[in-house]
């Protein structure tokens, strides 16, 4: 990538954002009818390149929700503290959340009677690090102001011009993954469905890179990465995967993570979070979306993807399995030679 | 030492052979290795050895656990963090277990945890996993000559090592 940004002709004509109203309409309808007390959706962000999650308690709050190109985090996590309230959370969803929410539910971190899942097709969502990282390259200090998708390139107007990004350029990884990018078994669906795209296969290539290199290199490539780590938690909190109560990153008796910032208490850090979602990882990268400091922290979660489903036959690990791999043996199992 | 230098930093500035004592590249450098064993097979397996009178090298410190089971893979992280070369986990044979099952899933964990500390940069011979029985001394003391042959072969761990054991 780098280079010149690609300027896109026809100026901001024609771009579209999001799906209009019918979202805003179907949660006022739910929160007017006492089918939920919240409803859990996205409002607008601080660029039109992002959005944060709005939490809508009255149904003419609801006119501030957006569905679009830019919705990426997964709201899911965020139905765990609403769980220590009573009544029903409507929450939108999609494919990718979804799977995040049922491993929730798996984990019995989440009543599903409790969650009206409201579905949404979605046509991909915008890596808004990496367009913003590729803009501030190509102009220092660029500011966004506006920014939409026509017929799959998303079209950004720039303080300095109008510029264009095709679709493998902006969206996010697990996106270019995505085999079907409708949710089903929701409770509602909204808006139209979207026709699925050809999907890059669960083929483990970045892995596989990490893995090629000589023990040494490989070491001095995660004492790389874990170098820079802030120890912020983000990736923690964020994952759905990563949901007790009382975690050991938090407990000072014992203390399995000392306070101390070294690459080799980074190693432990990294190594613990990353082996207590294996098996349960639901492919979701929001670790890796959300970390500031940029640490491909899926490459370590697929290398345990890619060895579980290797070692137990597990076909598609990425889903909730019916009886986690790390929690059940058969006496099979490979053994050690 | 900087607290982030990378462990190929400290590599480079380890004294090589010039230091007495048992600093890595001289010849009196023994690897370290943590033992972890389960109450009811391997450790009286170790035990076994000392009363038979078998010899095997003094490079293992046996830590026993109730059970296989109870080796939290942090165990064996930390481990090499403060200072091991090796780590051996040794366990009931799979179903012997004395509960049953708790090896078994010992099996599972491990095997995932090994390939991801390789991963990590960590050679997959430093860390063994084996069964060892209550009346098995011989393999007990075959095994820790073995691994202390292999990690001495491999020299001193750098891979996750906190400052204090850097460059040691």
């Amino acid at each position: 990538m780098g280079g010149e940004l690609k300027t896109a002709s026809g100026g901001m004509t024609g771009v579209r954002s999001g799906v209009g109203s019918e979202l805003a309409e179907r949660a006022a309808g739910l929160l007017a009818g006492g089918e939920v007390r919240m409803f859990l959706g996205y409002g607008a962000g601080r660029t039109p390149l992002r959005v944060r999650p709005r939490h809508v308690l009255r149904p003419e709050a609801a006119g501030g929700l957006v569905w679009n190109e830019f919705c990426a985090p997964s709201l899911a996590k965020y139905l765990l503290e609403e769980q220590e309230e009573e009544g029903r959370v409507g929450v939108l969803v999609k494919a990718c959340d979804l799977r995040a929410v049922k491993r929730l539910v798996a984990d019995r971190r989440v009543e599903r009677e409790r969650v009206l899942l409201v579905g949404v097709g979605c046509p991909g969502v915008v890596d808004a690090g990496k367009v913003e990282a590729l803009l501030a390259r190509a102009v220092p200090g660029e500011m966004v102001e506006e920014a939409g998708v026509r017929d799959g390139v998303l079209v950004v107007q720039t303080r300095s011009g109008v510029r264009e990004f095709p679709r493998e350029e902006y969206l996010l990884e697990r996106c270019l993954h995505c085999e079907d990018p409708n949710p089903r078994d929701v409770d509602l669906f909204v808006g139209p469905e979207v026709a699925p795209w050809p999907a890059r296969p669960h083929d483990y290539a970045e892995v596989a890179e990490v893995a090629a290199l000589g023990a040494a290199e490989r070491a001095a490539y995660w004492d790389r990465q874990f170098a820079r780590c802030l120890r912020c938690f983000a990736c923690r909190n964020v994952c759905p995967a990563c949901s007790c109560r009382e975690c050991c990153f938090d407990v000072w008796e014992p203390m399995w993570l000392p306070r101390e910032v070294s690459v080799s208490e980074q190693y432990m850090f990294h190594f613990t979070r990353a082996f207590h979602v294996a098996g349960r990882c639901v492919d979701c990268g929001e670790c890796e979306r959300v970390c500031p400091v940029g640490i491909p922290l899926m490459k370590l979660n697929r290398a345990l993807q890619k060895e579980i489903a290797e070692l137990f036959g597990v076909e598609r690990p990425w889903e909730p399995q019916e009886k986690e791999p790390l929690a059940m043996y058969t006496p099979d199992d490979p053994d050690f030679h | 030492m900087p607290v982030n230098e990378p462990h190929g930093a400290a590599q480079a500035a380890a004294p090589g052979g010039a230091t007495a004592g048992a600093r890595p590249g001289t010849a009196e450098w023994e690897p370290r290795i943590i033992g972890f064993c389960c109450n009811w097979c391997s450790y009286a397996g170790a035990d076994l050895a000392g009363t038979s009178r078998l010899e095997y090298p003094p490079t293992v410190r046996v830590i026993r656990v109730p059970c296989s089971g109870r080796v939290n893979p942090q165990f064996i992280v930390r481990a090499f963090q403060k200072g091991a070369d090796g780590v051996l986990v040794a366990g009931c044979h799979p179903g012997d277990c004395h509960y049953s099952t708790g090896n078994y899933f010992t099996r599972r964990r491990l095997q995932v945890a090994r390939r991801f500390l390789e991963y990590l940069g960590i050679d997959p011979r430093r860390l063994r996993i084996t069964w060892i029985s209550a009346s098995e001394g011989q393999k007990f003391a075959d095994t820790v000559r073995e691994m202390t042959e292999e990690v001495r072969a491999l020299g001193p761990n750098r891979v996750m090592r906190d400052e204090l054991w850097a460059a040691n």
